[in-house]
């Protein structure tokens, strides 16, 4: 042990050395400009030129880049910092967003800036901007972000499939040389390009309607559907025309064979080499168009035409509702912006940074040092779009590839750029696009009717815009409440703690000092008690009656929090539950019996026991991030990538689960990979045979017991006490399941695991506390759970001296 | 070349220790297996032939000069594997079968009963390390491996990469075999074309040596060889930022954080733990009551209002919040220690009482020694929780600088999720350290969780 902590304690000292002197951080006078959100690979060359440029015209700074998080940014994790007193200088932030951050007060407003600093060459000026992206950043008439990059959405198709297909596509009088127009012609693409593979999978997909980038918001918007009302106080997520869309989508899944076969199909092509419509196996994708410059990468001799996305076919023909609409094709537009979040150290740095990096000379710059870069690769460059108008012209000019049809492209989308829409600008942003996608995912998966779904999402939306609404009609709490709470509180502890001394004063010499010492001994656990535990269920509880967001001071709801519970967010809630109960319920007693089977074999004194035990134990302390990480890409579903499938593959060769991607599938995925770490309670179990007195079982043998009997009779209630306490340390485990299902859900999902398959409390506090700061709602939630394990608990404390026999007739402990 | 080397020999020795067990076994046990011998003997017979024939095929296989073993496996001698496959199946389903016969047949013979019973018992055993070893060799294979072999069916067991030669215009041409004008050769790669052209320098043989024509797309194979791909390791460090030292930042952070952790569980945990097992003062049975009842205390409850004390603090942000509360003991640990304390005999604490220690010194300098084991377990579990803590890095910390390396993995995963070998890198250099330090210190820890019986005897 010795050497170990010694080692332990070299290494430390080593870098602690090394890096106290580290030069960078000790001796660097400039400014530290600290941005989020940017994701600077090794191949971004060009922000990086960008921010050299910036830092050789402002030597005063230093720019640093995080990402923190999927792609871009982790909403939790800003607000966490905003809240917490130390958020970044600078945050490159989704646009659609900004309506909700800013309604929260958690980013400056730019209007003072730009008024001031108008006359400035560099200076952002909306007029130069295309007007939906400086729209979609304003909130209450003030700007809170600028605009930064810009994208749309059209049509891929893949001329070469069109063309192997002709026979079959002009059979059904379809034309092989041209994209789909109309809804109703993408469909028929779509089943003429669409092939099953001998064994019943999918080898080729026409069209599916949410793969690449185009969520139900575009074929919302394809029928005119709108999601908010004008003025910002009503959902309308359950309009007529967004359920025709979301039928649409509903029924385009089903032609191929439904949604959750699909999800198989296109869930094993991670990595962008491998994406389906580069390798034909996908013959139609509505993506953005940065899918450019992937195809310039990974697929330069794709044949490929860039078209409109397809629109309902009264659009097209203009005809009934449609009757007088001007514009026959819809595309949407995001894009990222810079924003500057309130408690910003280096505000005016930052805004130096904006300034320079939205302006067309560092575009040109930008665009310029990518080219080059890829150039030196031999590979092709194709410009993204930006949020200024002067920028994307310039861009466009000086750096449009060479391949024709890659600037077919580029012009096909520049030219959908005044078509576009945008989403709505509204503090209930990030609900209303989880919620969307929610109803979008019940509905493909058929677990509701389209309306059902969207009315579901309508009302949870709905819930939120008039909880905000109202908030402000909520009393505030009054202090003496709380002052009278807290002194109640001092008064119990004070007082227990005045009965304990007296009662120490009462008591002879030497017991008095025995009980002093006895004191000071568990005295850091009594004060962590008071400080983290006692304080803070106490502080806990009474939030649960609160609306507290931390920014603003807290308004009581009474029992607002329980019965939102019990009511609109009964959906949530009850999934959750159900998820974990099926986690529990399955696992523990299945990881219970793993390891006690694993324990019995290695307790026959076999051979080479130590090896094994180590074998055995050593997957249970693995870190879970790094096992998660791992049991990802052992669970995928397609089996050329995932271990598991590739392996039930070669024993059965129907329809294989889909684990990770399938609602069915996604419990049993997380359960098995739980059984690997059964090494954990083995190790107690083992602890509990070797206790097992060797008499009882010589006694059983002379009797003539079996294995079995032996088993039964003696080691069953011998280790009752063992299987009493994994039981219950595993039930209470289980029930607060999170991080594996943080790591492991997958990515590209909105929901937690498909259609919330994986969704647990402990999940839904952590989004509700951390994501948007819905401290009351979560401490709700926290002490419902409270209220389960500790009834669970009871129960099994209840039900115990029914079967666990404690030798000598003690109790526990 | 070694490597390849080192499998060959390791897979014969493992075929040789196969067959002699197979043998040894049917000798040992011919008296209880009697008729059955012969199936055993055919089997063998059987399985030495197809050992045999996979020698032959491999030597028979088209040599092109200094290609390897795991080349010839994937790609001239799918017969090879067919049959190594099948020989290695036979042995297994006869030791399987041979463990059956003997424990049904034979109940009496105590002898050969005890050795069935254990050779059943080494098979479960084995099948289960297996399963259990299977998703950490995929883990650690899957990081040396090339990307092209990320997505193959059946999976690649043997990492293969590229082989490279030097030219004068490039030190590093990738070898490939093809055919030009009918003839098979092997070139080196001069330049690549994003289309998939190649142009080539014709290497072998020597009536074509010095050709450089340019390749179609996809006429051209390259020769790979058996070996570890390292560059998983230096791109993944490289794709660390800048300003966290390539990851040495992260991992100093955890180092602190570990350090830090341990001094303030093993000294917290064991004071407190010996105040409720050796101590009388009044209250201390409720109060240990109420230890164990925060045992069923969900962390959710108390995450909310830690996190607003710690705001309060100012400690958002900082490594405070994932060490301090350390120093408070954690329930767990202390009723472990309680327990364990409990078992010391009495005579030596009272001895030193009677010399005029001080509780302290009793608790220092007598009983502390004694609960070694037991502190070994808690070290073990404190480092491994505190290596792989995820919860408390997302709710404090947003600084790279301050990151542990179990957040910065987490982090890593959602930037470069579609560079699996990468990642799977990433992974292997976090979980490693764990690893080892288990395999080095189990004894200590299996020992102290053996020993003390949480189960509460």
């Amino acid at each position: 042990m010795k050497w170990i902590l010694g080692a332990i304690l070299a290494v430390f000292l080593f870098w602690f050395t090394s890096r106290a002197l580290d030069p960078q951080t000790t001796h660097d006078k400039r400014t530290n400009l600290k941005v989020w959100g940017l994701v600077l690979g090794a191949d971004d060359k060009g922000f990086a030129a960008q921010i050299k440029e910036f830092e050789h015209r402002n030597p005063d700074i230093r720019v640093t880049i995080l990402s923190m998080g999927a792609g871009g940014m982790n909403p939790q994790k800003l607000m966490t910092a905003i809240v917490g007193k130390s958020p970044p200088d600078l945050i490159y932030q989704d646009r659609f967003t900004i309506g909700d951050w800013a309604s929260r007060g958690t980013f400056l407003p730019f209007d003072n800036l730009i008024a001031r600093d108008r006359h400035e060459k560099m200076c952002p000026r909306p007029e130069e901007y295309y007007p939906a992206t400086w729209k979609e950043a304003e909130y209450r008439g003030k700007v809170y972000a600028i605009p930064a990059g810009a994208d749309c959405r059209a049509l891929f198709w893949n001329k070469k499939m069109f063309r192997d297909a002709a026979p079959r596509l002009q059979a059904m009088g379809l034309d092989p040389n041209r994209a789909p127009r109309t809804w109703s012609e993408l469909k028929k693409y779509s089943l003429a390009l669409t092939q099953r593979a001998p064994g019943g999978g999918l080898k080729t997909v026409g069209f599916l309607p949410n793969f690449g980038n185009s969520w139900l918001y575009l074929y919302s918007w394809e029928m005119n559907g709108e999601f908010m009302s004008p003025d910002s106080k009503t959902c309308t997520l359950d309009n007529p025309r967004t359920q025709v869309a979301l039928q649409y989508m509903v029924d385009m899944y089903d032609a191929v064979g439904g949604v959750e076969q699909a999800d198989s199909f296109a869930s094993g092509f991670q990595g962008d080499q491998l994406d389906p419509f580069y390798t034909g196996k996908l013959a139609m994708t509505v993506d953005g168009n940065w899918k450019l410059l992937n195809i310039a990468q990974y697929a330069p001799n794709l044949e490929f035409g860039v078209a409109p996305p397809p629109v309902p076919d009264d659009r097209y023909y203009h005809r009934g509702i449609f009757a007088d609409e001007k514009q026959t094709y819809v595309t949407w537009m995001g894009g990222f912006s810079w924003a500057i979040p309130v408690g910003s150290h280096h505000g005016d740095a930052a805004w130096r940074f904006i300034k320079w990096m939205t302006n067309p000379e560092s575009a040109l710059v930008e665009a310029r040092a990518q080219g080059d870069y890829l150039a030196s690769l031999g590979r092709i460059f194709v410009p993204n779009f930006r949020a200024n108008r002067l920028s994307t012209e310039a861009v466009y000019a000086a750096c449009k590839p060479d391949l024709p049809d890659l600037a077919e492209g580029m012009r096909a989308c520049i030219n959908l750029m005044p078509t576009a829409r945008y989403r709505p600008v509204t503090f209930v942003g990030q609900t209303l696009w989880d919620e969307h996608q929610r109803a979008y995912e019940q509905a493909v998966h058929h677990k509701m009717s389209p309306k059902q779904a969207l009315a579901a999402g309508q009302a949870h939306v709905q819930g939120e815009l008039d909880r905000m609404a109202s908030r402000q009609a909520l009393p505030k709490i009054n202090p003496a409440l709380i002052l009278t709470a807290a002194g109640v509180a001092i008064s119990m502890v004070l007082g227990s703690l005045v009965w304990l001394a007296r009662r120490v004063v009462r008591l002879g010499r030497l017991r008095k000092g025995e009980a002093v010492s006895g004191f000071l001994f568990i005295s850091p656990w009594l004060l962590g008690f008071l400080i983290f535990t006692a304080g803070p269920i106490l502080v806990s509880l009474f939030l649960s009656f609160c609306d507290y967001d931390v920014l603003h001071p807290a308004k009581w709801v009474g029992l607002g929090n329980y019965v939102e519970l019990a009511t609109t967010d009964k959906d949530h809630f009850g999934k959750a539950a159900w998820n974990v109960a099926y986690l529990a319920g399955i696992g523990v007693p299945l990881n219970l019996i793993t390891g006690l089977a694993i324990a019995l074999l290695l307790n026959t004194g076999v051979r080479g026991m130590r090896m094994y035990r180590t074998a055995f134990y050593i997957p249970s302390i693995a870190p879970t991030i790094a096992a998660a990480v791992l049991w990802a890409w052992v669970l995928t579903g397609d089996p050329d990538k995932g271990l598991l499938n590739a392996a039930l593959r070669t024993i059965w060769p129907g329809h294989l689960p889909g684990w990770l991607n399938s609602e069915t599938w996604s419990k049993p995925a997380l359960i098995v990979m739980g059984l690997w770490g059964a090494g954990s309670g083995m190790i107690l179990w083992l602890a509990g045979l070797q206790g097992v007195p060797r008499q009882l079982y010589e006694a059983a043998k002379i009797d003539g017991a079996g294995a079995w009997q032996a088993f039964r009779q003696i080691t069953l209630p011998q280790i009752s006490p063992y299987v009493f306490f994994n039981l219950v340390m595993g039930t209470i485990g289980a029930l607060q399941e999170f991080d594996r299902i943080y790591v492991m859900r997958p990515t590209d999902q909105q929901g937690i695991g498909p259609v919330d398959s994986l969704l647990v409390p402990v999940y839904y506090l952590f989004d509700n506390a951390f994501k948007y700061f819905r401290m009351g709602f979560a401490s709700a939630i926290a002490w419902t759970l409270f209220a389960v394990v500790l009834s669970l608990t009871l129960l099994q404390l209840r039900l115990a001296p029914r079967w666990v026999h404690y030798e000598g007739g003690r109790a526990k402990d | 070349m070694i490597l390849h080397s080192a499998l060959v020999v390791a897979g014969a020795a493992l075929a040789l220790v196969a067959l002699w067990i197979t043998f040894w076994s049917g000798w040992a046990a011919r008296k209880v297996v009697g008729r059955w011998s012969f199936v055993f003997l055919t089997a063998g017979i059987v399985a030495v032939g197809l050992f045999c024939l996979t020698v032959k095929d491999l030597l028979d296989a088209p040599i092109v000069r200094e290609a390897s073993f795991g080349y010839y496996l994937q790609t001239r001698t799918p017969d090879a594997m067919r049959h190594f496959l099948a020989g290695a199946a036979i042995l297994l389903a006869q030791s399987i079968l041979f463990a059956f016969i003997v424990r049904r047949a034979f109940r009496g013979v105590i002898r050969a009963r005890k050795g069935a019973t254990e050779s059943l018992l080494h098979v479960l055993l084995l099948t289960g390390v297996v399963i259990f070893g299977i998703p950490f060799a995929w883990l650690l294979v899957t990081s040396f491996k090339e990307d092209q072999d990320m997505a193959r069916v059946p999976p690649v067991w043997i990492p293969q990469v590229q082989e490279f030669i030097a030219q004068p215009e490039n030190p590093k041409c990738a070898l490939v075999i093809g055919k030009f004008a009918e003839t098979d050769y092997r070139g080196a790669v001069l330049k690549e074309f994003p289309s998939g052209k190649r142009t080539v320098r014709i290497l072998e043989p020597r009536e074509l040596k010095g050709t450089v024509y340019t390749a179609s797309a996809g006429t051209t194979q390259n020769v790979r060889t058996t070996g570890l791909r390292w560059e998983n390791y230096q791109r993944a460090l490289a794709d660390l930022p800048a300003e966290t030292s390539y990851g040495a930042v992260y991992l100093f952070n955890t180092l602190l954080l570990v350090v830090l952790n341990l001094v303030g569980t093993l000294i917290a945990s064991s004071v407190v733990g010996y105040g409720f097992a050796r101590l009388r003062f009044p209250g201390r049975d409720p109060l240990f009551l109420l230890l164990l009842a925060t045992l069923m205390l969900p962390g959710a409850v108390t995450m909310m209002p830690v996190f607003l004390i710690f705001r309060q603090l100012g400690w958002i942000d900082t490594l405070y919040p994932l060490w301090v509360p350390a120093f408070f003991g954690s329930a767990f640990n202390i009723f472990l220690l309680r327990q364990f304390f409990l078992t010391v005999p009495s005579e030596l604490e009272e001895a030193a009482r009677i010399d005029g220690c001080s509780h302290f010194r009793t608790f220092w300098e007598i009983m502390l020694p004694q609960v070694k084991p037991a502190l070994a377990a808690v070290a073990i579990w404190t480092f491994t929780g505190t290596w792989n803590n995820f919860m408390g890095p997302l709710i404090y910390i947003n600084s790279p600088e301050k990151m542990p390396v179990s957040y910065a993995l987490q982090l890593y995963q959602s930037a470069h999720g579609t560079d699996p070998g990468a990642l799977m890198a990433a992974s292997t250099m976090v979980m490693l350290p764990v690893v080892l330090l288990f395999f080095f210190a189990q004894r200590y820890f299996i020992e102290g969780v053996t020993l003390t019986g949480i189960g509460g005897r």
